[in-house]
């Protein structure tokens, strides 16, 4: 990969079975909505690079299954998570209610840390809304997340999701708030920027087929 | 003008080869530019023996005159033009005269060899002075005359065999102008009378000489080939003179264009007077059925020429190298064609065979082994046609019998739980008004089901909703979570049922997926067993380590665990992974070997 970062982050899409965290992932990659998505077994990959802050930034995304009952396999796939996109569905109630569990484990599984933007998906079907702006709004301030509304179908606010997710991160790691070098912190610096840590970003690195 | 023109032609014949050839091509029709064009080149090439001139000139005409006289034959086809035109055709070498100037440029040159010798090994001057040319009055052409003489008899003599017959064939015509051919010696004679035709005798012979292996070649394939060669290699020799000439002389775009054609052409002619000269035929009567033949082809030639005729020439290199570039690619386009259709016919022959190899295969499992399924499933034939993949028509009935029905249910048995499902559903509805409801376990199992069935195998579309499998799908489903309440629903259970639907009726497709799902893999995957899926992580990696170390090491290293992939092909047992026909033969071994073939699948081993 002929890429070239200064951090690479590991991120979480998690949130019930439906509420199109694929076809997000899908759209960020391929700035393209997927129309025949199959839904996902265990957990899907993909990576890109986006600039933040003056930083290239890459982003390696794990894309979970939803359904409740797989938790026990994608629990696995939190750990060392620096970030996540909890995403719900605006037009399913459930989706919304779930998310204080999803959140949970999150926080549990990854890290205390973890950034975390909540993700109102299908904002293009306005007509068919159960979770209003407001109210979701409202929990993301009550559980410090931060908040915007997405459509994967037409591409409204999905970079800007993954971005701002980024661009906080970034933020903490300057305040030194986050500590990139701690253990299972989800952040490896990439091959642009020499650091006290070059080592083992260059272990990071070492692997060509690495997302 | 006329008058200029005949005098013009007869220095010319004297002078130059090459002006004799434009000369015969013009005759009667030409315009007054042809006859100025001439007598340049005659002022250019002919200036050699002035002096000579009138007195050939004369002669010739006496002679050409004295002909008709002579050779009752010649006479009978000089007048009459109708007769002419029947030898043209008797004439095989006439056939020339049909074709485009290219073929019959092509020609030349591919019998080029000998030409090349020829220009090597004789002056053209020399050459030309040698030509024994007469004026035709008749025609009003010049003639290229039959000279006998000691030394042309004595290398005839040496023509082989084969071209004895070919003179036999025309010993009538070479008896009946035995006459005339003394006075064409005489003629000849008489012109070697002049001083600058001293050398006559041995530069003639020499000519001879170099003709003699063209016609020894050519003598091998038939006669019209052998004319039709030898004449376009004459050819060659003079449209080379004739084109060195030309660049000289152009005076007009057009007159280039039908002078390089028409000489190429009438220069063959002239050559095949020669031939016929050689054969002892009568050179009057060859020469006026020329005249006609050669008329036809100039303005023919013009037609069948797609260069616009306001473009200059082509030089003779260009040419050659336009039309070897032409036959490249005709070459190439007939070339690809033939690897395309033997390519095609391969693929057909494949198919056929492949078709014939499953028609086949099918018998064998109709007939010879699903009535005696349990004596012969585990032979070894039976084992070798398994391994080769079960035609679709019968693997409905060989993967039931191979899944085999260890939870004894029946058909009925689905029908009784689809009822309760429809049941449950109707309630569902009704109470779905009621908010105060709790919800079960069941209904929010159903709700995932329609969720995750419009995506199941979505590139399919036939589980879409409204689609023809959508309701099979969750019907099948459905009836499993009323049967198995416990396990109940899991993503992955929808794409197993779907392959399952796709090759069962769905009564079939559920008592397969619930056996299929009582196996200790899927029970261990399924049912979150979390030690059980430990253990075939475990399995895997270590199959994966023996078998493909430095992979392993590799995804170690990456901290790339099975359970971010692996995982996936065990919940839907490849059926998500791979093409859905691949899918299926995965299937059908699976079946037969139990789920040792899955992780031999997994890790891609034969």
């Amino acid at each position: 990969m002929s890429e070239s970062y200064d951090y690479l982050f590991k991120f979480l899409v998690i949130g019930s079975a439906g509420t199109g965290k694929s076809c997000l992932l899908h759209q960020f990659i391929e700035s393209k909505f997927k129309e025949d998505s199959s839904h996902t077994i265990g957990v899907e990959f993909g990576s890109k690079v986006v600039p933040v802050s003056g930083k290239q930034v890459k982003l390696q995304i794990w894309d979970t299954a939803g359904q409740e009952r797989f938790k026990s396999v994608t629990r696995s796939y939190y750990r060392g998570a620096a970030g996540a996109l909890l995403v719900y569905d605006v037009t399913r109630r459930d989706s919304f209610n779930a998310l204080a569990n999803w959140l949970a484990d999150a926080r549990s599984l990854a890290s205390p840390n973890i950034v975390v933007l909540l993700v109102g998906n299908k904002s293009d079907l306005e007509s068919q809304r159960e979770v209003t702006f407001l109210e979701a709004s409202r929990f993301a301030q009550e559980n410090e997340l931060m908040f915007l509304e997405t459509s994967a179908k037409s591409g409204q606010n999905v970079v800007e999701a993954f971005s701002k997710c980024a661009k906080a991160i970034v933020t903490k790691i300057e305040s030194g708030e986050l500590d990139p070098d701690r253990i299972g912190s989800g952040i490896q610096y990439g091959n642009l920027k020499p650091t006290r840590n070059s080592a083992s970003a260059a272990t990071g690195r070492s692997c060509p087929c690495k997302v | 003008m006329f008058k200029l023109r005949s005098r013009s032609r007869a220095k010319a014949g004297d002078g130059d080869v090459a002006n004799k050839v434009q000369e015969v091509e013009p005759a009667e029709d030409a315009d007054e530019d042809l006859g100025l064009v001439m007598k340049i080149t005659i002022n250019n090439d002919a200036e050699d023996d002035s002096s000579s001139l009138v007195f050939k000139k004369t002669h010739r005409r006496q002679n050409s005159r004295s002909l008709p006289k002579m050779d009752a034959l010649g006479l009978q086809k000089e007048l009459q033009p109708s007769n002419e035109l029947k030898t043209t055709i008797d004439d095989p070498s006439k056939e020339e005269w049909f074709r485009t100037w290219p073929e019959n440029k092509k020609d030349g040159v591919v019998n080029g060899s000998p030409n090349n010798r020829i220009r090597a090994t004789i002056p053209l001057d020399q050459l030309l002075k040698a030509m024994p040319l007469a004026y035709s009055p008749v025609t009003k052409q010049l003639h290229v005359l039959p000279k006998v003489e000691q030394s042309e008899h004595e290398e005839l003599k040496k023509i082989p065999k084969m071209e004895e017959e070919h003179q036999k064939e025309e010993k009538d015509c070479l008896l009946s102008t035995s006459d005339s051919f003394s006075s064409l010696s005489n003629i000849s004679r008489e012109i070697t009378l002049n001083p600058s035709f001293d050398e006559d005798a041995c530069s003639t012979a020499s000519l001879r000489d170099a003709f003699l292996p063209i016609q020894h070649k050519n003598t091998a394939a038939t006669n019209d080939l052998a004319k039709n060669k030898q004449t376009s290699a004459f050819s060659n020799l003079f449209s080379k003179s004739i084109f060195s000439w030309k660049s000289s002389s152009k005076e007009s775009g057009e007159w280039k264009l039908f002078g390089k054609k028409c000489s190429n052409r009438v220069s063959s002619g002239l050559s095949l007077d020669e031939a016929c000269s050689m054969n002892s035929m009568s050179g009057s009567s060859s020469n006026s059925s020329l005249v006609f033949s050669g008329r036809e082809a100039s303005s023919g030639s013009l037609i069948l020429e797609a260069r616009p005729s306001n473009l200059p020439a082509k030089s003779p290199e260009e040419e050659e190298r336009h039309r070897q570039q032409y036959q490249q690619i005709l070459e190439a386009a007939k070339k690809k064609e033939l690897k395309e259709a033997k390519l095609k016919k391969k693929q057909i022959q494949e198919q056929l065979r492949a078709e014939d190899s499953v028609a086949k295969a099918t018998a064998i499992w109709k007939t010879d082994i699903l009535p005696k399924w349990e004596s012969v499933k585990n032979s070894k034939k039976v084992r070798d046609l398994w391994w080769h993949g079960i035609p679709s028509c019968v693997r409905c009935a060989v993967w039931q019998l191979a899944v085999t029905n260890k939870l004894n249910l029946t058909p009925q048995d689905y029908y009784t739980y689809h009822s309760r499902v429809q049941e449950r559903l109707l309630t569902e509805k009704m109470s779905s008004q009621d908010s105060n409801s709790v919800p079960c376990p069941m209904d929010a199992a159903i709700k995932q089901i329609k969720l995750d069935i419009s995506r199941t195998f979505p590139y399919l579309s036939i589980f879409k909703e409204g689609g023809p499998n959508y309701d099979s799908l969750l019907n099948v489903l459905a009836a499993y979570v009323c049967y198995e309440p416990d396990l109940g629903y899991m993503q992955g259970m929808s794409f197993i049922a779907a392959v399952l639907i796709l090759n069962l009726d769905p009564a079939e497709a559920f008592v397969c997926f619930a056996n299929i799902l009582n196996r200790p893999c899927q029970q261990a995957f399924f049912g979150m067993n979390e030690a059980a899926m430990k253990a075939y992580y475990n399995t895997y990696n270590d199959l994966l380590t023996e078998n493909m170390p430095q992979l392993s090491k590799h995804f170690a290293q990456e901290q790339l665990a099975p359970d971010m992939y692996f995982v996936q092909w065990m919940y839907t047992m490849f059926s998500n992974a791979l093409h859905y026909d691949i899918a299926c033969r995965v299937w059908d071994l699976y079946f037969r070997d139990g789920e040792e073939f899955l992780l031999r699948a997994a890790l891609g081993k034969t």
